[in-house]
């Protein structure tokens, strides 16, 4: 009994021995021998780095009003090796997202481990895709474009692709600022994979994009476009161009060109459409440029009541061999009237008593055939080539505004620099870049170049403005305010070869209003088109730039002479809300504060900052 | 027999303490290493809840913070429909067809001048 009593006394000391032995190798295999591995392998199943891709800054107006905006989309990705039942699964996703079922199995089907199945779904395609329980499912988080303007200034605002890069426009001009950073956190998971919050850390901080405010004011985007959009439905052009800038700024407040195209379904539309002609293209500007050829003139120190013989329609030059040609017999004409009436065979004449070099530094003076330095990718220099490579026809050319090429935003910065004395203002397309709220960038200040003397500048506009008054461009007249500015139909180039296309014309007008205190230069070009008066600059362009002028005056709420303004009182007493506050009423709170502010005025000493609730806080 | 007194004095001992048949000075011995286990298990509690409340908030703050991203995600999703309900051409339509509004002659706009104060 008792020998039988020690023995299971031994057996049982000796298995409890046997188990402390194995419980010891095992802390030893765990403790020293596989500890890095698993410390390794815990951290990885208990912490997981997040990448937090950034928000991309918003694109808004002047005014704050959203072009471009960003969501946030879930991305639905598979594990093809864990997914059970391909055929199931991919005929259940082709009923919530569309699509076929054949392109989801295929996917489903093969071995992959990470296979995106649909990118950027809506949030309720993802609440039915997860109440289906599919194991082998998962959802990314990405961000999703929308521009909720649609085909509105479509050209300038651009789009981005599929992984949030700006691709044209604005959206890849500005990308560096919109685009933001990519930021990691470290987070600690609990056994059903939520985040434990304390526990994150913050590897890399992420920064969200900048917004970009435009210059570009919607309402006068719009009133362009609309006008355009009329005018080439009405006359069958090919496209239309606008733009319109403020002289004194240099700031672009309107930059349209028609047909646009939606953004949001950009691939939808030829990549022709995709770019922005105002910019990044040149044409042959015709007679508009005669403003280049009688600034030069001007500037020679010529007078504009010099006549001229416009002959009788016709006149050839160089042994013959050339013919100018104007569309009247005009016999003489003075020097303003050469300008008036657009005549090729005076603006020639009035070229060749000042000669080759001084139309070509006029030129270059205005800046054409170099880029406008406007922060826009791609901007074309256009075309002006040194008077050494010109040929014997090149000075009359040029005179009349062929063998040079200009992007629709020089020309209408010329204009602009008549309307403001001679100072060419740096075109502006964004107003502040923001985040926040808050600038980010310091604004850019304005930018001048001087490109004519004061007088020849006034001397030039009022010759631009005879020509609406008198001249060709008498359709462009806004009465009350009174429009200064040049018409234009130039024969466009055969396409691969020397020479010009008789019937097909780009007729434009540019100019300024109102004349006396100048509140914008717009130029509106249109390719092509047929109208019952002849397709020209003057019946073609001027009406619809007559039209976008006296709305955009109205809604900049500028008065034409004579009209009735009413003097209302001021509605609003000068007692501010704020002196209520400091003078009583204050809640408890808001006194404490206010005494956390004078403390902190005194330790930090006033920096010339106003005292407010934010610096507190 | 000397193993069977041990054992009947060891049983005496853990009766006594626990059926109030010991002396005065095991009590006090007694209620020390009570007061003592109590101490480490409040001392013990103490280090653990704050983990566990800090857990718990962590979960809290989680939840809010989703709550937080999902009414940011509908405010920008409420911005853009009323961007898109906003479109001029829309409006201009509107105004046009429905309430049959036209614009108004150069003739027939009154502009109001107001003071600077107005507008501040």
């Amino acid at each position: 009994m008792k020998q039988g009593f020690s023995r299971r006394l031994i057996i049982c000391g000796s298995l409890v021995a046997f188990g402390f032995c194995m419980l010891g190798v095992k802390l030893f295999i765990i403790q020293i021998r596989d500890r890095d591995h698993l410390v390794a392998y815990a951290e990885r199943q208990l912490r997981r780095t997040l990448v937090v891709r950034p928000r991309r800054g918003d694109v808004v107006d002047t005014r704050g009003r959203p072009l471009a905006v960003s969501i946030n989309a879930p991305s639905l990705f598979a594990n093809a090796r864990v997914v059970a039942d391909p055929r199931n699964t991919s005929l259940a996703l082709k009923e919530i997202l569309g699509g076929s079922a054949e392109d989801y199995f295929e996917k489903l089907n093969g071995r992959r481990s990470y296979v995106w199945l649909k990118r950027k779904i809506n949030p309720d395609q993802q609440g039915k895709i997860e109440k289906l329980g599919i194991d082998g499912l998962g959802f990314v988080n990405e961000s999703r474009r929308f521009y909720p303007k649609r085909e509105l200034a479509s050209s300038l605002v651009g789009f981005v692709g599929v992984d949030d890069a700006g691709m044209y426009g604005v959206e890849q001009s500005y990308q560096e600022y919109m685009g933001g950073r990519e930021g990691r956190i470290r987070i600690q998971r609990d056994a059903k994979g939520r985040s434990v919050h304390p526990e994150s850390r913050v590897l890399v901080a992420p920064r969200p994009g900048a917004d970009v405010r435009l210059t570009i004011d919607e309402v006068l985007q719009y009133i362009v476009e609309k006008e355009l959009s009329a005018q080439v439905r009405r006359v069958g052009a090919r496209r239309a161009i606008g733009v319109m800038v403020e002289p004194r700024s240099g700031r672009i407040l309107a930059l349209a060109s028609v047909p646009g195209f939606n953004p949001n379904t950009y691939k939808h539309y030829g990549a022709s459409l995709w770019k922005e002609p105002a910019i990044q293209e040149f044409y042959e500007p015709g007679s508009t440029f005669k403003i280049v050829t009688a600034a030069a003139y001007l500037d020679a120190g010529e007078a504009l009541t010099k006549k001229y013989f416009a002959e009788n329609g016709s006149y050839r030059f160089g042994g013959g061999r050339y013919t100018l040609r104007d569309h009247k017999k005009y016999g003489w004409l003075t020097a303003e009237e050469v300008i008036m009436k657009s005549s090729n065979i005076g603006a020639f004449k009035m070229a060749r008593d000042i000669g080759k070099h001084q139309l070509y530094f006029m030129a270059h003076r205005f800046g054409f055939g170099r880029k406008t330095g406007i922060s826009f990718p791609g901007e074309a220099r256009g075309v002006l080539r040194a008077p050494r490579k010109w040929s014997k026809t090149s000075l009359a050319a040029v005179a009349i505004g062929q063998e040079v090429g200009v992007t629709p935003l020089q020309m209408v910065m010329a204009v602009a620099a008549v309307a403001n004395g001679g100072l060419m203002p740096r075109p502006i397309l964004h107003e502040s870049i923001e985040r926040d709220g808050k600038r980010t960038l310091p604004t850019r200040r304005p930018e001048y170049r001087h490109v004519l003397s004061r007088p020849v500048a006034n001397r030039l506009g009022a010759l631009m403005r005879k020509v609406v008054a008198e001249g060709t461009g008498r359709k462009a007249e806004i009465p009350g305010y009174g429009a200064a500015g040049k018409t234009g139909t130039a024969q466009k180039v055969l396409p691969g070869q020397r020479g010009y296309n008789r019937s097909k014309f780009i007729m434009s007008f540019v100019g300024f209003a109102p004349y006396e205190n100048p509140r914008f230069a717009l130029i509106v070009i249109f390719d092509e088109g047929k109208a019952p008066g002849g397709a020209w600059g003057g019946t073609v362009a001027a009406p619809v730039w007559r039209r976008i002028a006296w709305q955009a005056l109205r809604y900049m709420r500028v008065p034409p002479k004579g009209a009735r303004v009413l003097q209302v009182a001021d509605s609003r007493p000068r007692v501010r809300v704020r002196a209520n506050l400091e003078n009583g009423n204050q809640t408890m709170g808001e006194k404490i504060l206010d005494a956390a502010i004078q403390v902190r005025r005194y330790l930090h000493g006033d920096r010339g900052q106003s005292a407010s609730w934010d610096a507190v806080r | 027999m000397r193993r069977s007194k041990t054992r009947s004095g060891w049983r005496e001992r853990i009766g006594a303490r626990f059926f109030g048949k010991a002396s005065t000075g095991s009590r006090v011995s007694l209620l020390k290493a009570g007061l003592c286990i109590t101490f480490i298990a409040c001392s013990a509690a103490a280090l653990v809840w704050p983990h566990l409340e800090m857990v718990k908030i962590g979960y809290r703050l989680a939840h809010l913070e989703r709550q937080r991203g999902k009414l940011l995600q509908d405010r920008r999703v409420l911005r853009i429909e009323v961007a898109a309900l906003r479109q001029l051409d829309r409006i201009e339509s509107i105004a046009r067809k429905k309430l049959e509004m036209v614009f108004p002659e150069p003739g027939q706009i009154v502009y109001v001048k107001v003071g600077p104060r107005s507008v501040e």
